[in-house]
């Protein structure tokens, strides 16, 4: 008992570890990648290629002097980015990104921190909650843009989870399981066991509504910087405001590795001649490639216009999602018979 | 909708040909100039910062004529004229400022001076903390056309303002009035 609950909280120390230092070098990934392809070079200045850059802005933001606009909800407005992060960081809790469990001195660690058999529910409902910070901080900084940002992520949000959410029913129909460490190994042996092939329309509704759902351009409504100056965090600084960037990054990773998982096989080489290789590399390889994906498309595409985007959502991704679903499970139940 | 832009909606052909861009520009030769690490050259004309100047004799050229406060677009400069303490046939400048928060940069008053006591010159770095900082004095001004004399003299040439330094008359506008050959300042 007590050695399974050391093995666990040596796996969140070190996936609490992993995660922010992620975080943290993702944003100089993605000044570094926007700059590139502008024909720039990103920060250079901090260290040797600028390495250190995120430790100069984590200090700069933590020194920041926090300001609460006199007229805003001061309750709801400190608590609102707590809001937005801890689902953003507690749903890394099912994410599974190896394949082997190691035991040393009588401790089991498992290369996930749990195994329930709902996990892909569970971060589902979990970014859901992650909306409630955006709502909740938009509201309480009482100031047009912050409201206005806000409501545009609400309504986002809303419309764009709904076609997540059908985009993967494909997949767990495939799998047969609401467990991520299942879904995971029933893709193992082979890149051609992926659901990626199977399910190529409901990896593409699901990367697009991954992006919308994070609030990545072309779907940066909330925070559309020409139209609401930063959106729902225009009143927050320091520390506060980044606690939202700490969310919004995570929850990039998290829609990178869910999408790892669902369609990519999360942790199994492409080839089963590939396994020397640890699947721990495995994993981070593909979610790196997500994650280069979105920079790569913030580098490309331009915002879209709110109705473009509502029409999107409702008329185009929606219908296909449905009907992936319908087709998936006919020719399940075609196959299965 | 013909079935030429379904298909390409369908394929996001066009999404995929930005993004093909996007990355080719990736590996492309970046064009940053990593600034107080490499500088770029500057061309001779190059109007920076106004500097005083001086003749070969250490005595400095401003004859307080005020012509140069006159054309000034910006109401940069202030000239107190004067005659010289010491060399009655002479006049200076009492007092002379610049003030480079107001200084467009234009080049007018180097156009302006019938002496040649004015000259840009390459210098652009000179930030101040205070707006009096970036005020300058005559003094200030000299020392720092002592250090940049050949890229003022460079400016004059370029500028088309160095003709008749090399005629080597004594009169006439750019010797005015002539000058009494002593060491000391002027
Ligand atoms: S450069 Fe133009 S603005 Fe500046 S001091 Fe000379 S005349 Fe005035
Ligand atoms: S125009 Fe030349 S000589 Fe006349 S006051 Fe200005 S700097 Fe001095």
């Amino acid at each position: 008992m007590l050695n399974d609950l050391i093995g666990v909280l040596i796996v969140i120390a070190g996936l609490l570890f992993v995660v922010l230092t992620t975080v943290a070098y993702l944003t100089y990934l993605e000044r570094k990648v926007l700059g590139f392809m502008q024909d720039r070079l990103g920060p250079m200045e901090v260290g040797p290629w600028g390495l250190l850059q995120p430790l100069a802005d984590g200090i700069k933001l933590i020194s920041k002097e926090d300001i609460i606009p006199s007229e805003a909800n001061k309750a709801i407005f400190r608590i609102a980015p707590v809001i937005s992060l801890v689902p953003a960081l507690i749903s890394f809790a099912v994410i599974p990104f190896g394949k082997n469990s190691f035991h040393f001195m009588g401790i089991t660690t498992h290369p996930y921190i749990t195994d329930i058999n709902i996990g892909i529910l569970y971060v589902l409902a979990l970014s859901s909650v992650g909306a409630y910070g955006i709502l909740l901080g938009g509201w309480a900084s009482n100031s047009k843009y912050s409201l206005l940002g806000a409501l545009r992520s609400a309504a986002q949000v809303i419309s764009y989870e709904l076609n997540a959410g059908m985009a993967i029913i494909g997949v767990l129909l495939l799998a047969g399981s609401l467990s991520l460490v299942k879904i995971e190994a029933a893709q193992s042996g082979g890149f051609w066991h992926w659901y990626i092939f199977p399910q190529i329309v409901a990896f593409v509704l699901y990367l697009i509504s991954g992006i919308a759902e994070t609030n990545r351009t072309p779907f940066d409504l909330p925070e559309a910087e020409s139209e609401l100056v930063a959106g729902f965090f225009t009143e927050y600084s320091g520390m506060r405001f980044s606690l939202y960037y700490l969310a919004e990054y995570m929850n990039m990773i998290i829609v990178s590795s869910i999408a790892t998982i669902l369609f990519l096989g999360g942790w199994n080489p492409p080839l089963p001649s590939l396994g020397f290789v640890p699947p721990f590399i495995w994993f981070m390889l593909k979610v790196y490639f997500f994650l280069f994906f979105f920079f790569w498309i913030r580098a490309t595409l331009p915002r879209l216009r709110y109705d473009q985007l509502m029409k999107f959502g409702w008329k185009v991704m929606l219908p296909l999602s449905f009907a992936n679903v319908i087709v998936t499970a006919l020719v399940i139940y075609m196959v299965r018979r | 909708m013909t079935l030429k832009t379904l298909l390409n909606n369908i394929l996001f052909t066009e999404i995929a040909q930005g993004l093909k861009l996007t990355l080719k520009h990736m590996f492309k030769k970046k064009i940053t100039v990593q600034y107080p690490h490499e500088k770029l050259t500057l061309a001779d004309g190059y109007r920076g910062f106004i500097v005083h100047r001086r003749y070969e004799n250490e005595q400095e050229r401003c004859v307080g004529c005020d012509l140069c406060e006159a054309i000034c677009p910006a109401k940069a400069i202030r000239v107190v004229g004067d005659i010289h303490p010491e060399f009655p046939e002479r006049r200076y400048a009492k007092e002379y400022t610049l003030d480079f928060t107001r200084c467009i940069f234009c080049g007018f008053c180097i156009v302006a001076c019938p002496v040649n006591a004015l000259a840009m010159t390459k210098e652009f770095a000179h930030s101040s903390f205070t707006r009096e900082g970036l005020i300058y004095s005559k003094d200030q001004l000299l020392a720092l056309g002592d250090k940049c004399e050949s890229e003022s003299i460079a400016y004059l040439k370029v500028r088309n303002m160095w003709g008749a330094e090399d005629s080597g008359k004594e009169e006439g506008r750019y010797h005015f009035p002539p000058i009494p050959t002593i060491n000391a300042g002027g």
